[in-house]
């Protein structure tokens, strides 16, 4: 499978939705435009393209005891694996790293 | 579905093109998530912006994952894997080289096709002129107000003034070519020069590869600067490349002239030259006055209107900025001279005006080019889904033996890339084999600049065509793949083509019938225009009738008296040379071809500006020469040989013109002169009695020219009593004209005088319809394969038709069923496709005519012929095609056909 390290915008974001607790796909997709205003508002294959991505890696996991179902389809609940959150934190290390540049060189404050 | 919505079906059929894993994992997601998006935007606007972005995501998301899955597979099994799959494919090819072949030859022709056209679209009007920052480069011309599109020559002093009063240029420069004389050790020879201002070599960004060019101090007094500078072509051609040439003194018409440099071999000539080849000689304008028989008032008098402009725009100027610049200048010189008034400046991009009559003709051959990629396009997606099916039974084999849904898409994506390139290739070598003979057809209508070859950005465009064409046919086919359960295929061994199946092929048959049926009309009102240009009545006698071009050198034949005498005793002498009937000198174009016009105002009438004189065109010719030349004389009298220098002035006017001058009345015997300022008397020489009326002819040119002036006014003047340093002779001959003691003749009369322009004027007419020729010709193959491309799909689908119902038609004989009847249903079958799509065609194909009405010069209106010949050729190839598999469908034999189970 793609060993790939870096983290694309939306799996990081699908990462963060995650931290507080499993969520189905359109539970991350609201978390995530609410938390960012409305900015960031994945579509359809976006949201389930990197879902796959983050499943193929490791790093998130399906649930699989049943939480919630409508018309008795279960919805797929994911949750964030300890490797998905070392992922999340050495991203965000990483981004708090080039915000300290950024602050640094006054551009912004 | 999760029971609360279903998606919309155009979100269905994107999750349906996704990887087979991901679709099985996140299909349903896919659609349950892009409905409750699209659910979320209530009002119209926000809707639309949502299904926009839903589309756009998810379409991108299915290339995306079948990116992945293709990365993923190759870094899985190497690439072996993709090797592997080739080979297997590679094999399917050679199983069944039929099949092979005609998709790959039916893919090589269209491809073929679009590259060989759009190289020389890419040539011709993409590729940038050869000389630096050639975008700016634009060229400046007079024009009447309110009919800018003709856009005429400049007044050389008026282009003086524009270039001082403008803002928006960094160089100008006035132009203005023609025939010289150059006397050297081996007699006369005519040469081409360009009379330029120095601006010139800045505006073309031209440098000297030896000595210098000429300057501003070498262009102040009329006629004072007899200097030149060689081309590097000129200097290899004329001069042996003899270094010693420059600054010595060459004989140009007599006139001993300096050669001040030789330029850089990389210029190239802007212009055709006198005989197409480019120029020879540039030489400052201010010595233009040898070359026209104003002398040097066509640079010292405003009203002459000889020259054309040329400018290069300061860096970050726009064009449109420039042309508001100059035709501010054209206004405050409206009121400097009266031959200014309502007259403005037109400036255009230099590019788009050495092409305009090149443009029209090849988009509409692009487009038809494109057309029958698209054509052969659908008949490959066609022949694709019917072996598809055909081998649905073998797919579904490898399905239960395990191979993968995934697996067998990758195969079939495979072979459509794999015919794409092998097409393409083939495409290729078609159209770099056959590009020779594609410019080999358009004889002298290419602009001197276009540098037509198979570059690199059309390789790629091929490429790329190939490439789209192979994604256009091979995904139709895995589309179907794609949404099929594949195990009724393997246990109804012989059920393969689906109702579903035969609808799709249906409809790319009726699709391919309405394609075809635009083309073949497109092409049909290409060829009847042509030959409505061909066959048009010139109105006067063209058979077996030679035509030359001499012109006089002024140091022997000095005055107008001697270009009289010259332009007579000429034709004397050729009239008697071995076959010849008759000669006459023609001035100053030639029969069928004249753009020199004048102005020509009834005496009596008041035009205060010269724009709002009747136009006519001018031609002098020899006393008898109307009579020979069959241009019939309706009133009064032809020219006689007491119409000479120093009587007072006669013409003969053509039907039409009399009209528009003296509308009701009887022209002969009236009299008319050209524009004069208000206020100033009408010289005498500028004042002509009509003492004839003649049928019209036409010498407008045989296709009409984007913005050229057009008028059916004609008047003809005695050459004897208005002489022309340069003329045309024409010669008619009892049989084939024969060149060689018409040379004779006119060498042993003055081996001075240069003869160019040799040619029948069967073959001058050739020349000007070349690229209406080229056009319709062309198109006319392109929708010969149309019609084949098509008949071909009509085949296809029916032979397959009768091929999956042979049970059911077994059947039905065993019962007893009439075999004609028989016939009857499959040929019906086949008719109705075609008759659909021809209908459907029929439709677009009155837009497209119009379409092409407005590129093309001279296409007839779309009619019914055109039509009626493109349907019925349509219809008569689908019966043909279903000819064969019908008959087969009669003959097959109940045992047979029932044996199978």
């Amino acid at each position: 499978m793609a060993e790939q390290k870096s983290l694309s915008p939306a799996e990081f974001q699908i990462l963060l939705a995650l931290v507080d607790g499993p969520k189905h796909g359109r539970g991350i997709k609201l978390d995530v435009r609410e938390r960012t205003d409305g900015d960031v508002d994945m579509g359809p294959g976006t949201l389930y393209g990197a879902i796959k991505r983050l499943l193929r890696r490791g790093w998130i996991s399906e649930v699989t005891e049943s939480l919630e179902t409508v018309d008795d389809e279960r919805l797929r609940y994911y949750a964030a694996t300890p490797d998905g959150l070392e992922a999340a934190r050495v991203e965000a290390a990483r981004m708090s790293t080039l915000l300290g540049i950024a602050q640094a060189k006054q551009l912004i404050v | 579905m999760s029971g609360r919505k279903r998606a919309p079906w155009l979100i269905r059929a994107l999750v349906r093109l996704y990887p087979l894993d991901f679709r099985r994992e996140f299909g349903r997601d896919v659609e349950k998530e892009s409905a409750d998006t699209l659910a979320e935007g209530s009002d119209g606007g926000r809707r639309l912006g949502a299904w926009v972005r839903v589309v756009r995501d998810v379409s991108l998301s299915v290339c995306r994952e079948h990116w992945d899955t293709w990365v993923g597979d190759v870094r899985e099994g190497g690439m072996a894997s993709v090797l592997q799959d080739v080979r297997r494919v590679a094999r399917g090819f050679v199983r069944t080289p039929g099949f092979t072949a005609v998709v790959v030859l039916t893919l090589g022709l269209g491809v073929g096709a679009t590259t060989s056209i759009f190289s020389v679209v890419h040539g011709v009007l993409l590729a940038p002129l050869p000389y630096p920052e050639a975008d700016r480069i634009v060229s400046v011309s007079e024009a009447v107000a309110d009919a800018e599109q003709q856009s005429i020559s400049v007044s050389y002093v008026n282009g003086q003034d524009w270039k001082t009063g403008q803002t928006t240029l960094d160089a100008m420069a006035l132009v203005r070519g023609g025939a010289v004389t150059l006397n050297g050790p081996d007699g006369a020879q005519q040469v081409s020069a360009l009379f330029a201002d120095p601006e010139y070599f800045e505006v073309f960004g031209t440098e000297a590869a030896r000595g210098r060019l000429f300057e501003e101090a070498d262009n102040r007094v009329p006629g004072g600067h007899p200097v030149a500078v060689l081309t590097h072509d000129a200097w290899d051609r004329l001069f042996g490349s003899d270094p010693g040439v420059i600054g010595a003194a060459i004989d140009l018409g007599g006139t001993p002239y300096t050669v001040l440099g030789v330029l850089s071999a990389t210029y190239r000539d802007p212009f055709g030259g006198a005989n197409g080849a480019g120029n020879d000689f540039i030489i400052p304008a201010m010595m233009a006055g040898i070359i026209d028989p104003r002398g040097e008032d066509i640079v010292t008098v405003r009203r002459w209107r000889t020259f054309g402009a040329v400018g290069k725009t300061r860096p970050g100027v726009a064009i449109e900025t420039a042309d508001a610049d100059l035709k501010r200048v054209a206004a405050q010189l409206e009121s400097v001279d009266a031959v200014n008034r309502g007259m403005t400046a037109v400036v255009l991009p230099f590019n788009q005006v050495a092409t305009t009559t090149f443009r029209g003709p090849a988009l509409a051959l692009l487009g038809g080019a494109l057309v029958l990629l698209l054509i052969a396009c659908f008949n490959v997606a066609n022949l694709l889904l019917v072996r598809g099916a055909a081998r649905e039974h073998e797919l579904a084999l490898q399905y239960a033996l395990g191979a993968g849904r995934g697996r067998l898409l990758r195969l079939l994506a495979t072979e459509s890339a794999l015919l794409a390139l092998i097409g393409g290739a083939l495409g290729i070598t078609l159209a770099s084999l056959t590009l020779p003979t594609l410019l080999s057809l358009i004889p002298n209508q290419l602009p001197p600049t276009a540098d037509v070859h198979m570059s690199l950005p059309v390789l790629a465009a091929a490429m790329a065509l190939s490439l789209g064409a192979g994604l256009v046919f091979g995904l139709i086919p895995a589309i179907r793949l794609g949404g099929r359960d594949l195990r009724p295929a393997l246990s109804g061994a012989r059920s393969g083509g689906s109702r579903k199946g035969e609808r799709v092929r249906s409809g790319l048959v009726v699709f391919e019938m309405a394609t075809a049926t635009v083309l073949l009309a497109a092409s049909a009102v290409l060829v009847r225009g042509f030959e409505e240009i061909r066959s048009a009545d010139s109105g006067f006698v063209t058979e077996n009738v030679l035509s030359l071009r001499v012109n006089l050198p002024p140091a022997t034949y000095i005055d107008q008296a001697g270009m009289a005498r010259a332009a007579a005793e000429l034709s004397e002498r050729l009239s008697s040379v071995p076959g010849a009937e008759w000669a006459h000198a023609w001035g100053p174009g030639r029969p069928g071809q004249s753009f020199n016009f004048q102005t020509s105002i009834p005496e009596g009438m008041v035009v205060d500006q010269i724009m709002d004189s009747p136009l006519a065109r001018r031609h002098q010719i020899g006393a008898g020469g109307l009579e020979d030349m069959g241009i019939s004389l309706l009133r009064g009298r032809t020219f006689t040989d007491s119409d000479r220098l120093g009587t007072p002035g006669v013409a003969i006017i053509s039907e039409s013109m009399a009209q528009e001058l003296w509308p009701g009345e009887d022209a002969v015997g009236k009299q008319y002169h050209n524009f004069q300022p208000p206020g100033q008397p009408i010289p005498t020489d500028r004042m002509w009695t009509v003492v004839g009326v003649v049928a019209d002819a036409r010498h407008g040119g045989r296709v009409s020219q984007p913005g050229a002036i057009t008028t059916p006014n004609d008047s003809y003047f005695p050459i004897a009593q208005r002489p022309e340093r340069s003329f045309t002779l024409l010669v008619k001959f009892n049989s084939a004209p024969d060149v060689a003691p018409v040379r004779e003749a006119i060498r042993s009369y003055d081996s001075n005088i240069p003869i160019t322009q040799v040619a029948t004027m069967a073959e001058n007419f050739a020349v000007e319809e070349g690229t209406s020729r080229f056009a319709a010709q062309l198109m006319a193959a392109f929708g010969l394969g149309a019609l084949l491309l098509a008949a071909l799909g009509v085949y296809g689908v029916i032979a397959f038709t009768v091929s999956q119902r042979t049970r059911e038609i077994g059947l039905r004989a065993a019962l007893g069923a009439d075999s004609r009847a028989m016939l009857h249903s499959v040929m019906r079958r086949g008719l109705v496709l075609a008759l659909a799509g021809v209908t459907i065609g029929v439709l677009v194909a009155t837009a497209a005519i119009r379409g092409l009405q407005a590129v093309v010069p001279n296409v007839p209106g779309m009619d019914a012929p055109a039509l009626a010949i493109a349907s019925t050729a349509l219809v008569l190839m689908a019966v043909v095609a279903c000819l064969v598999p019908a008959a087969r469908a009669t003959r097959v034999s109940p045992v047979v056909a029932l044996k199978g189970d």
